[in-house]
């Protein structure tokens, strides 16, 4: 890498920091060192740069892994315990030609949190780079107390996160309740929590998770600052020894206050004071937690880890039941502690008593101390009269307040059971129809041919389309039936007189080539022709009577006149036969006669 | 039913029988499943029916014996599957329905829910009274009716038609609303059953996730959302969260 590359590298990294820093850019840029570890002294593969290598426990660190030789494909940050991940990784690739020369550099970087104080180190990161395996060289970061590196009055800063917890010492099974506080001088514009903590060792119930900040003014050594609770969880060891809560980091926008003077009658957050938004990552400490063993001397046979403080209360409901009825046992615990440990205890019942399984429910208490009441629903059916005790219930746990094994009991209880009765009773848990069913077997196998189904067939069957295009076909039959029939009395007539102009040079056709047959059917024709259009079924026409009807239909006289001519040259024709010219010309004619016939047709 | 069994028994193999001159090859199968349950030889007779359904055949009567094969084999989340299976072919299968309420008893988990309005139990209990198919089969064929009244009524010119025809597609109409209720609510709320004995059930589909609540085998739930080998369900009391695929057997 070219110096002025470097520089400009050194200059982005100061900038970003600059952003997240207390407001002293030029203290800070002063006092910011950049570490650029380069692998291989002529052309190093990959190169590590991190924004810090001196910090106050809480702030946040940029690491870098850049290669100028190709992509970055993986990183492994194996062995960075010492470190939580805020965020990343951000990958980049940018290609630059300086003089004329052509380079690529890529980047994964990340945003990491310190968990612990002191020399912590960035051990040699595998980094795959086409292919190629490199390290990147380790690095040390600083890390320095809060109160070391505060402020002479021993507030850490203007803004800080602080995890509070109510004991470092505690049995396994007991509660611990840890407090994330936010304090401020300055004022918060948007936050967020962005590394929950790793609470490995520990069962957790959430306690209070506010969606805003509800900020309360307190003195820190004399100074005055806003607070308010982020987080608050109970968490349980599940095991003894030396545990730690993880840091819990947040993301906060503060506004930053203007260098202008202040004035002295406006507090901090006054409204007259506002200046940009910088994004700050805060992080709270790690703390350590000593888990010390429910002790092994005089431990009861029967303990499953109950910690805390609690009490049982035992019903019988009813006393007296008749044979094949249903009585219930409640059973009730409550107190404080780790309920998530309570195992449901087994009844040790007499012959004659059949037992279902129990419904459980539990009802959590309010407030920061996890508990409630479990609330256990044995329901016992008998099978048999006569008396019957149900031993005494016991619950072993261990009280750390008092540093001992306690026992809470209930019972015994004596369940008394009439000789049978038709009736049935109810019983919580069951309803009426469910105790009718109990002690029933179910109802047996049944024969028969199975009827096969292919599996997943939808819903839509072939069937159920036959019965669709069914109604389809009926309710547009009667639209298509009337299309149809007033198409048909439209072209009906036209039809028809085609229909007969067709017969009648039809049976001109039939007559042949023999002169007499052809002027016999050309009487025929016109007949016919006239019988089609008129509707009638006359024998024959006299030539008045063919230039009346041609008359009435309002064909033209000439048209008429040649007609009547045609058929009067026919009729002598079929006594004084013709030549058979004169029989194709007569032929001809008609059917031209026809054609302006029925162009002049009316009617 | 002591008395009933020897009889009920005789019948079926009678009717197996019966049976064995046209045996495609599922029913070759389900057939030996038969003879495996009456043997009391239940897992045999589970293995030998489940195998008719992993060659994709279904019949309402293979699942009902298949629950009860799975009931005398003490596997409670296969009965309950089962029969919840026949009731999603015939809703209206009294024995499933006796035979799941049954087996229901078994199930750890008892979820009480509040009791809904009578309107809302009326048409619940309609709606569910026949499958979605049946329901589309039914509203098809008053539309049918419906259609030829419309078209007999045009041509014979009948008033009295002409009113069961459109009173007769309105009431289709409705039906064919109650089939739709019924295919969505279907498609929607893709159910399971719970096959693990103790499952625990997190916030979110990784193991790491918080730990919420616990379900036990035979609990029928919602499957909302599958991602990767997770499965979001819910419980019928609204109750949600995430549980590994393999514990549920869906429906």
């Amino acid at each position: 890498m070219s110096s002025a590359r470097l520089l400009r590298v050194r200059a982005s990294r100061r900038t970003g920091l600059d952003r997240q820093s207390l407001g002293r850019p030029l203290i800070m840029v002063a006092g910011t060192t950049l570490i650029l570890a380069v692998t291989a002294a002529a052309q190093p593969l990959v190169q590590v740069i991190v924004s810090e290598t001196k910090v106050v426990e809480g702030s946040s660190i940029t690491l870098e892994v850049r290669s100028e030789r190709g992509d970055i494909r993986s990183v492994s940050l194996m062995g960075l315990e010492d470190f939580s991940v805020v965020s990343g990784p951000a990958t980049s690739r940018s290609v630059q030609i300086i003089n004329g020369t052509l380079s690529s550099t890529s980047s994964h970087s990340w945003i990491l949190l310190p968990r612990k104080t002191g020399t912590l180190v960035i051990p040699a990161l595998e980094v795959n780079v086409d292919g190629a395996t490199g390290h990147t060289a380790p690095v040390s970061i600083e890390v320095l107390r809060a109160s070391a590196a505060g402020r002479a009055d021993g507030t850490p800063g203007p803004v800080y996160l602080v995890a509070e917890v109510d004991k470092r010492q505690a049995y396994r099974g007991e509660q611990i309740t840890v407090t994330w506080t936010l304090y401020t001088q300055l004022n918060i514009s948007g936050w967020e929590l962005t590394s929950l903590p790793n609470l490995t060792g520990f069962w957790t119930e959430e306690l209070f998770a506010p969606s805003k900040l509800q900020l309360r003014e307190k003195l820190v050594n004399g100074r005055r600052y806003y607070s308010s609770v982020v987080r608050r969880q109970a968490l349980f060891p599940t095991r003894s020894g030396d545990l730690e809560i993880d840091p819990l980091a947040m993301k906060v926008g503060v506004q930053a206050r203007s260098r202008r003077q202040r004035d002295p009658f406006f507090n901090n957050f006054s409204i007259f004071d506002r200046g940009r938004v910088q994004q700050k990552i805060l992080s709270s400490s790690a703390v350590a937690i000593k888990v010390l063993p429910t002790p092994a001397d005089q431990r009861p046979p029967d303990y499953h880890g109950m910690v805390g403080r609690y009490s049982l209360v035992g019903r019988l409901d009813p006393k007296l039941v008749t044979q094949d009825e249903a009585a219930t046992l409640i059973l009730q615990v409550s107190g404080n502690g780790n309920f998530k440990a309570l195992e449901i205890p087994t009844l040790g019942l007499p012959r004659g008593l059949e037992l279902f399984n129990p419904k459980v429910r539990h009802e959590p208490s309010l407030g920061d101390i996890v508990g409630g009441t479990t609330t256990v629903e044995y329901v016992i059916i008998p099978r048999q009269a006569g008396t019957f005790a149900i031993a005494q219930i016991a619950l072993p746990y261990f009280d750390p307040a008092r540093r001992r094994y306690e026992l809470a009991t209930a019972g015994p209880f004596t369940l008394t059971v009439r000789p049978r009765s038709e009736a049935l009773a109810t019983a919580p848990g069951f309803s009426r129809r469910e105790v009718a069913l109990l002690g029933k077997d179910i109802r047996f196998v049944k024969s028969g041919r199975p009827r096969w189904l292919k599996s997943g067939e939808g819903w839509y069957t072939p069937a159920l389309l036959m019965l669709n295009l069914a109604t389809l076909f009926f309710f547009v039959a009667p639209w298509m039936g009337a299309r149809v029939r007033s198409v048909a009395t439209v072209y009906g007539p036209k039809l028809q007189a085609r229909r007969a102009l067709s017969s009648a040079l039809a049976m001109l056709g039939k007559a042949g080539e023999e002169p007499g047959a052809v002027h016999a059917a050309i009487s025929g024709a016109v007949t016919g022709y006239l019988n089609q259009k008129l509707g009638r079924t006359t024998q024959e026409y006299s030539l008045s009577q063919v230039g009346d009807v041609l008359d009435e239909r309002q064909v033209s006289p000439a048209v008429r006149d040649e007609l009547l001519g045609l058929l009067e040259r026919a009729s002598a024709a079929r006594f004084a036969p013709a030549g058979s010219q004169d029989a194709d010309s007569d032929r001809a004619a008609l059917e031209a006669i026809l054609e302006r016939v029925e162009e002049q047709w009316r009617g | 039913m002591a008395r009933l069994r020897p009889a009920a028994s005789m019948a079926t193999v009678v009717a197996l029988s019966a049976l064995l001159s046209a045996a495609t090859p599922e029913e070759e199968v389900y057939l030996r499943g038969m003879e495996a349950h009456n043997n009391q030889q239940w897992t045999l007779a589970t293995q030998e029916f489940e195998r008719i359904l992993r060659g994709g055949y279904e019949a309402e009567l293979l699942y009902y014996n298949l629950g009860n094969a799975y009931y005398r084999a003490g596997d409670v989340a296969g009965a309950v599957w089962a029969y919840e299976k026949v009731l999603l072919l015939n809703p209206n299968d009294a024995d499933a329905r006796y035979n799941l309420a049954l087996v229901n008893l078994r199930v750890k988990d008892r979820i009480e829910l509040p009791e809904m309005p009578w309107f809302m139990r009326l048409y619940r209990g309609t709606n569910g009274s026949l499958t979605p198919g049946e329901w589309l089969g039914l509203a098809s064929l008053l539309l049918l009716l419906a259609s030829m009244s419309h078209a007999a009524g045009r041509l014979f010119q009948r008033f009295p038609l002409q009113v069961f025809a459109w009173s007769g597609t309105f009431a289709a109409a409705l039906l064919f609303l109650v089939a739709a209720d019924a295919i969505i609510s279907a498609g929607r709320t893709r159910a399971g059953i719970v096959y693990g004995e103790v499952v625990t059930v997190t916030s979110g589909p990784s193991t790491r996730s918080t730990q919420l609540f616990e379900i036990h085998e035979g609990l029928k739930v919602a499957i909302l959302e599958r991602r990767d080998d997770w499965l979001q369900i819910e419980l019928m009391d609204g109750k949600t969260g995430w549980l590994p695929a393999e514990q549920v057997r869906a429906l």
